[in-house]
Parts: C-alpha cells; structure tokens; sequence
C-alpha cells in the first residue's frame, strides 16, 4: 500500500515536470513523454496491473490539463502501454540488452501511435506528414530520455 | 503451479486492461458530460494552486524588467489611442450617417499563462482567470499586441484553457484588408498556416494583412491574425492558396487578454 502511495506521489511529480517544464525541452515541437516512462517503468517494476491504473489516472489528469479535444486518448494510450510493458515484469531481467532496448522502443511506439493517429484521424493532415513530422520525432525523443533514465534507474539489473 | 499462477496473473491482467480501457472510451465518447467536466474544473483548480508558487517567483524575477517595458509601450500607446479616439469618433458620426449597425462593444479580461503546452500536438495555454472573472466557453483571446491568440475550450471558477490558433482543430474566419477577401485559415502539417481555395482572379499581395472577419460569432472582426507570405501556384487553373506568416509567437506567451462581446 505504501508502495502504491509511493508511486501515485511519483506520478504527481514527474506530471508536474512534464507539464511545468515541456515548453523548455521541445525541440523543433517535439516534446518527450515523460508519463509514458513512467507508465513503462511501474509496468516493468510493479506489474501490468498498477500500470494500467496509474495509466489511467494520470493520462486523464493530463488531457484535462491539455487536451482541447479526444479528453481520455492518453489515459486509453497509457493503459495499453502499461499493460505490454507489465507483462515483461518478470522477464526483463533475463532479457538480453539489445532485445531490452527494442522492447522499450516498442512501448515508446505504441503510445505514440496510438495516441498521435486517434489525436488526427479526423483531420485533413496525411499519414505520411504525421508519421514523419510529428510520430517520429517525438517517439525518437522519448526513447532517448527513456534509455538515460532507465540506466540510472537501473531498469532490468538483476 | 508456477504456470498456473501465471496463467491467473495474465487473465487478471486483461481483466484489469478491459475495465480500464472501457472506462477510457466512455470518457472520450462524453467529453461534455457532468462527471468529465466537473473532474476537469477541480484539475484545473488544483494545478493552478500548484504552479502558484512557481508564478511568484517568476513574476518577482521578472517584474522590474517587465514595468519598464510596459511604461515606455504605455506612452506610445497613450498617443496612438488619443489618434485612434478621434479616428473612432468620426468613424461613428460617418456610419450613423450611413445607418450602419453598431459596432460590438467588447470587454478585456488579462490573465497569466500558467502553462504553455505548446508543440506539434499539445497546442493549448493555461491561464489564471475564469468563470468569477466572466470568462466564458468559446470567448476569443488575444496577446499583449492584439493578435489573435486562441479560443476558451474549457473554463473553470478561477482558471480557463486556451486552445490555439495552432490547433489542428482551429479554423477561423478571416479577412485579407487591402483586397477584402474573405477565406477560412487552419494550420496544416506540410505548409503551415494557409488560406485554401481562393479563386485566381482575387489580388492578393505578400504582405498584405489578415484580421478576423467577424463573419463567426466568437471571434470579433480586426483582430489581427498575421501578414500574406506567398502564394502559391495555381491548383487546377481556377484556385490558389495562401501562405501565412501568424503575428502571435506561442512561444513566448506570457500574458493574454480574454474578449468578450457585451449584448
């Protein structure tokens, strides 16, 4: 339990920083995604369980902060991520390095998708532009961020 | 035994993943409803009682700097208005000759960003004012230099959110003044900020200016939204589209004035 409090009081922080500090860390309009490592980092550490409801909680709390339209595609986004990255709980640690970082690069990536091309599929902007100018750039920033802090915070060390 | 403890783990799991994600959709199916609406306002509140400590220091760094700025725009702007005064008077004692309708009488109300979301993708501003200070839904929003900013898409007691001429969603109303056109601005990916479908026989020049209409009811007309940048070739022989440069720099937003039409 106290480790649940623990984590929503990270979660608090780390949106705060986010939502504070995202206008200085863009570069050219891409802006890491500092919930999504976190959603990945409980999923790995605690489980897929806790990701998905911390998901849940935080991305609503996000798209009432941001969003101007589709008010709950990041907490939707955040609790499939959580979810994948919670099934590899048990596993990361057996997971060779190179694989590990393909896993989290694939986390990064289904958030980005889903939450990026639900965000415009009502809009008059081509796959192609969203994939190039906006996907990437931003799912690229966010694995950068990821790969640092997970080294720090030891993700995946037996 | 192992393999059926993960057996029930995984199960739980997506028992957990479909309540959670049934309960996301619902939320996106009824962005307006009570329960969405009211978690939103007390977001709101509480983030701004939140970043209250983080304005303070940053209005107490900055203020100096900001009070010099502002007397010495305070100046030429007091002898600008006393120009434009005698310029509105004779523009009313004309239009009442003429039996024009009235001009809409609008009210200013300046806030505080709180937050800038500004990117490809989060394209809104929290500010520092709401419904006690009479902000309303779908009020327009302008900066320090009268630029067209953005709309209120969601306001609370104490705090509003600002979405952005920047929106993928935004499209205003617009007026080019040298050659009267009328045409709808939006934001695209590929070419920035455009004005589609305008027929080939309207002259228009780089570096003529874009201000709102006032065909819409939200957003009153002259409100400067930017300058033509180019044009761009024939599509189809018959149309063309412009490219514009938008005045406001998103940026750097730091305070903005909600407008709201007095009946």
């Amino acid at each position: 339990m106290i480790r649940l409090l623990i984590n929503i009081l990270m979660g608090f922080i780390v949106l705060y920083f986010q939502w504070v500090f995202q206008g200085s860390i863009s570069i050219l309009g891409a802006v890491p995604s500092f919930i999504v490592i976190y959603i990945v980092f409980t999923g790995l550490k605690y489980g897929s369980i806790q990701a998905i409801w911390l998901g849940l909680l935080f991305g609503f709390i996000w798209d009432a902060l941001t969003a101007t339209s589709f008010i709950g595609l990041t907490a939707f986004s955040l609790i499939i991520t959580g979810y994948f990255a919670g099934i590899f709980e048990k596993r990361i640690a057996r997971i060779t390095i190179f694989y590990r970082f393909g896993l989290y690069l694939t986390f990064i990536s289904v958030f980005e998708f889903l939450s990026i091309f639900i965000y415009f599929q009502n809009s008059t902007w081509d796959f192609g532009a969203v994939f190039f100018l906006i996907v990437i750039p931003n799912t690229l920033y966010t694995y950068i961020v990821t790969l640092i802090a997970f080294h720090f915070l030891a993700v995946g060390d037996k | 035994m192992a393999k059926r403890k993960n057996k029930t783990e995984t199960r739980l799991g997506l028992i957990h993943l479909g309540f959670a994600v049934v309960i996301s959709v619902i939320i996106m199916s009824l962005p307006n409803s009570h329960v969405v609406t009211t978690f939103r306002n007390i977001t709101l509140d509480g983030a701004a009682a939140v970043y209250a400590p983080i304005q303070w220091l940053e209005n107490f760094v900055v203020l100096q700097s900001r009070y010099n700025e502002l007397e010495q725009s305070y100046i030429k702007n007091k002898i600008e208005l006393n120009r434009l005064r005698t310029l509105d008077q004779e523009n009313e004692r004309l239009r009442k000759a003429l039996g024009f309708t009235k001009i809409e009488d609008i009210s200013v109300t300046p806030a505080n960003v709180l937050s800038n979301s500004y990117s490809e993708i989060l394209t809104s501003v929290f500010v520092d004012q709401g419904k006690n200070k009479g902000v309303n839904l779908l009020d327009a929003v302008v900066d320090a230099e009268g630029n067209l900013v953005g709309k209120v898409v969601a306001v609370s007691d104490e705090n509003a959110l600002i979405q952005l001429l920047s929106d993928k969603n935004f499209k205003v109303s617009i007026r080019i003044t040298q050659s009267r056109n009328t045409g709808i601005l939006e934001n695209t990916i590929t070419e920035g900020f455009v004005i589609k479908d305008i027929p080939k026989n309207f002259s228009i020049i780089s570096g003529d200016s874009i201000v709102t209409s006032g065909y819409s009811d939200l957003f009153p007309e002259h409100i400067f939204v930017g300058r033509v940048a180019s044009i761009s070739p024939l599509i189809e022989d018959y149309i063309k589209s412009v490219q514009v440069d938008i005045a406001t720099d998103f940026n750097s937003l730091e305070e903005v004035f909600i407008l709201r039409k007095n009946d």
